[in-house]
């Protein structure tokens, strides 16, 4: 097993090339330097020195793949995309456009993301296997009908729509919950409530249909009807039988997005001010600071492609008749 | 007088012609003729199909721009059917159906002290007056289409002899009776009435949400449209080469897939629109650059979202490629391209229409969410992220001016409401899993 996991290790590292050279592509060659330099120092009339004296300082004044003037292993070395690209293979973000320390930013950031992702993810979860299980036990039955018509109509609206309504009916006017804000410790389940429940809702519609088609494909199969033919009661056929076997086509689904959790929510945490990685990366776009994005979207890749080796790995833990190739 | 093309007007076009050879093409095969009466034998998917029609034609129907001589502005089609809501001048908010303004103001005398003034459009004075008008043009507006209907239905029963006693006609007509109603009702009671209110800056909140749905359409169906080509030939290539040719693919939709896609999207408009700065007088209006941008935004959603289609065409052309049929093609001879456009394609149509409809409500409703991040479409462009976006801060005055938020998401919400109930019936009668579920 270890081999097979050392594989896919192996696996991923091309992927990971492939995006930084993709990022850096977008980055530095549909967007020079220079222009780089224009949208930081602000103002129309920068001069011709301001702008080399900004590439000097934040290292952007070498040539973009080979540089002619060094020679030997320098040619490659001194140039834009070893110097950018190489460290954030390492995971070393360097600083931003603005100077901060991107690396600092993020290890400070990720809490408040990962104290609103993950209980939202694990209330979401379990919220949405619940409704999908009563569903499949209503089959045939006119509710049914109805829940599916209701679950396509909250799959309908926006998501923004739950926000803003959520946040101005339960905290602006209710006043159960903080309208926004977040502080660390304790106190911060105040502040994640609201986002957590807002994100359940939010999510409802799709989720539950998701789940809903998994076990119905379940249900479907010879060793339901064995269970049913020998006289089990249909409570245990579905929570003995059926949730037990949905649960790795559940897996696989689910585990891709686990390591992603860290990304934090965009939407959810600058319409709730959570100082996360999802507000900081909105701050990074309004703000137009090209190394943040970058940083975020090499993460994000990263994150995804251990999201898919997890996702691999654990469907060779729970179904034995997965081999390792 | 002379036509405007635009981009995005000639593409929604182009389509609009494809889908007509589609139908063409449909009602020329058997099989998939008992597929789509079958779709369409559920009255809600009936209806649905209908709303979602509805919006296709206005959608298509602002897709006409031109211009008269002397006059600099664009006009679509759709602008001059509005046209009542779009030349009354008003200073500010003001709600639904109200003749007055919403918020008090000083007459010049002083001598009333803080009023609502009265709107340019409107001639009432007092609500007694604005309520009488609303109902004899809402009575008119009812006879009008009752008789529009009744002809409708006759036409309807001598020449195509439809059947009325079944139940997805009685839902039809139900449906088209309701279109009818609303659009003869808008039209009468436009020049009098903002029927949806006014907006900050005194412009029809009706107009605008309405003029948002040609931005939807595009969003939900150019989008498709374009990652179309490379994800059927990449897919069906993948599938069918398998190999090296299999592994390149494979890399390639992975590493796309790898990169966040909202964060992708948003990396790619940001470079976009420092491009389109530093270029901004290569446009010749506003209205060129802003439609130039929705496209181009389309094709970068368009080019992070092949992938999911590409990785099921791939799979359903493995196995495909496997059978005899395919297997005799190339006994015979037949060229690789033959047999990928001619014995493959037609296979694999059936995801490609699935992805289609499926993919339609998602692209509708990332819009507002792209507006909201400050990647979304152009801000002249009118669309419903625009409107919620520019709607946020109006939630926090009091009292609450709720009108436009609501307008924007009820329109949204009616059109991805019509768009999933039809996908969901689509995907039921010609996907061989999803109609074992049900």
């Amino acid at each position: 097993m270890w081999s097979y996991i050392f594989r896919r290790i192996l696996y991923s590292i091309p992927i990971l090339l492939g995006v930084n050279l993709i990022t850096f592509l977008l980055f530095f060659m549909v967007n020079t330097p220079d222009d780089m330099a224009r949208i930081q120092l602000g103002s129309k009339h920068v001069t011709a020195e301001d702008i080399s004296t900004w590439k000097a300082q934040k290292g952007y004044d070498k040539p973009l793949f080979i540089n002619i003037d060094e020679s030997g292993v320098g040619s490659l070395t001194q140039t834009i995309f070893y110097q950018k690209s190489v460290p954030l293979l390492q995971l070393d973000f360097g600083h931003s456009d603005s100077g901060r320390n991107i690396n600092k930013d993020i290890s400070q950031r990720m809490w408040p993301s990962l104290a609103l992702a993950v209980p939202s993810f694990i209330i979401a979860l379990i919220t949405n296997i619940i409704f999908a299980m009563w569903m499949v036990m209503l089959i045939g039955t006119k509710l049914e009908r109805f829940t599916l018509i209701v679950s396509v109509a909250l799959m309908s609206v926006s998501g923004l729509f739950y926000i803003i309504i959520g946040q101005k009916v339960v905290a602006g006017m209710w006043h159960w919950f903080p309208v926004s804000g977040y502080q660390s410790g304790i106190d911060s389940w105040r502040f994640i409530m609201l986002p957590v429940i807002i994100g359940v809702i939010a999510g409802l519609g799709a989720g539950v249909r998701w789940y809903r088609s998994i076990f119905l494909e379940e249900i479907n199969k010879p060793y339901v009807n064995t269970a049913r033919a020998k006289g089990l009661s249909e409570h245990q056929v579905l929570f003995k039988h059926v949730l037990k076997n949905a649960m790795i086509p559940i897996l696989t689904g689910v585990v891709v997005v686990i390591p992603s959790l860290f990304m934090g929510s965009l939407i959810m945490e600058s319409f709730f001010s959570i100082p996360g990685l999802g507000s900081y990366t909105i701050d990074a776009i309004n703000s137009q600071d090209f190394a943040i994005v970058r940083a975020m979207v090499f993460l994000g890749s990263v994150l995804y492609i251990v999201g898919l080796l997890l996702t691999d790995i654990s469907y060779t833990l729970v179904d034995p008749r997965v081999k390792f190739k | 007088m002379s036509f405007v093309f635009l981009w995005t007007d000639v593409l929604l076009w182009i389509l609009f012609f494809i889908s007509i050879y589609g139908v063409v093409k449909v009602r020329s095969n058997d099989i998939l003729l008992q597929k789509w009466r079958k779709i369409f034998s559920q009255p809600l998917a009936l209806s649905a199909f209908i709303v979602f029609a509805f919006y296709i034609v206005i959608g298509l129907s602002d897709s006409i721009h031109f211009r008269f001589d002397k006059d600099t502005n664009t006009y679509s089609v759709l602008d001059r059917v509005l046209i009542d809501a779009q030349t009354s001048d008003e200073k500010t908010y003001s709600t639904p159906m109200n003749f007055e303004q919403f918020s008090k103001e000083y007459l010049d005398n002083g001598l009333r002290g803080r009023v609502h003034l009265n709107l340019v459009s409107s001639e009432i004075t007092n609500s007694d007056q604005n309520f009488d008008q609303i109902l004899s043009i809402t009575t008119k507006a009812f006879f009008y289409s009752v008789i529009l209907i009744l002809l409708l239905i006759l036409i309807s029963k001598s020449i195509f002899s439809i059947n009325l006693k079944s139940a997805s006609s009685k839902a039809a007509f139900g449906t088209i009776f309701v279109l009818i109603l609303f659009c003869v009702w808008a039209l009468l009671i436009m020049p009098n009435h903002h029927i949806l209110g006014t907006d900050k800056a005194g412009i029809d909140v009706f107009y605008k949400a309405v003029k948002s749905i040609r931005t939807g359409m595009i969003f939900g169906l150019l989008t498709t449209l374009l990652a179309l080509p490379p994800a059927i030939m990449l897919g069906l290539m993948a599938g069918y080469f398998k190999g090296k040719t299999d592994d390149v693919i494979q890399y390639i939709y992975t590493t796309i897939n790898a990169i966040p896609g909202i964060l992708l999207i948003a990396a790619l408009v940001l470079i976009l629109q420092v491009y389109m700065d530093e270029h901004a007088q290569d446009y010749a209006s506003s209205l060129e650059r802003s439609d130039l941008k929705l496209l181009l935004l389309c094709v970068i959603l368009a080019l992070t979202s092949w992938t999911g289609l590409c990785r099921l065409i791939r799979a359903e052309t493995l196995k495909l490629s496997q059978l005899e049929f395919v297997q005799a093609a190339k006994v015979f001879g037949v060229s690789n391209m033959k047999i990928l456009f001619n014995h493959l394609l037609p296979n694999v149509m059936h995801l490609v229409l699935i992805s289609i409809v499926l993919d339609f409500s998602g692209l509708v409703l990332i819009e507002a969410v792209l507006s909201y991040i400050g990647v979304g479409v152009d801000a002249t462009t009118m669309s419903w992220g625009n409107m919620i976006n520019a709607a946020r801060l109006e939630l926090s005055t009091d009292p609450v001016v709720w009108w436009p938020l609501a307008s924007s998401f009820i329109f949204m919400f009616i059109l991805v409401l019509s768009a999933n109930l039809f996908a969901d019936r689509v995907r039921h009668v010609f996907d061989p899993k999803g109609g074992a579920n049900d």
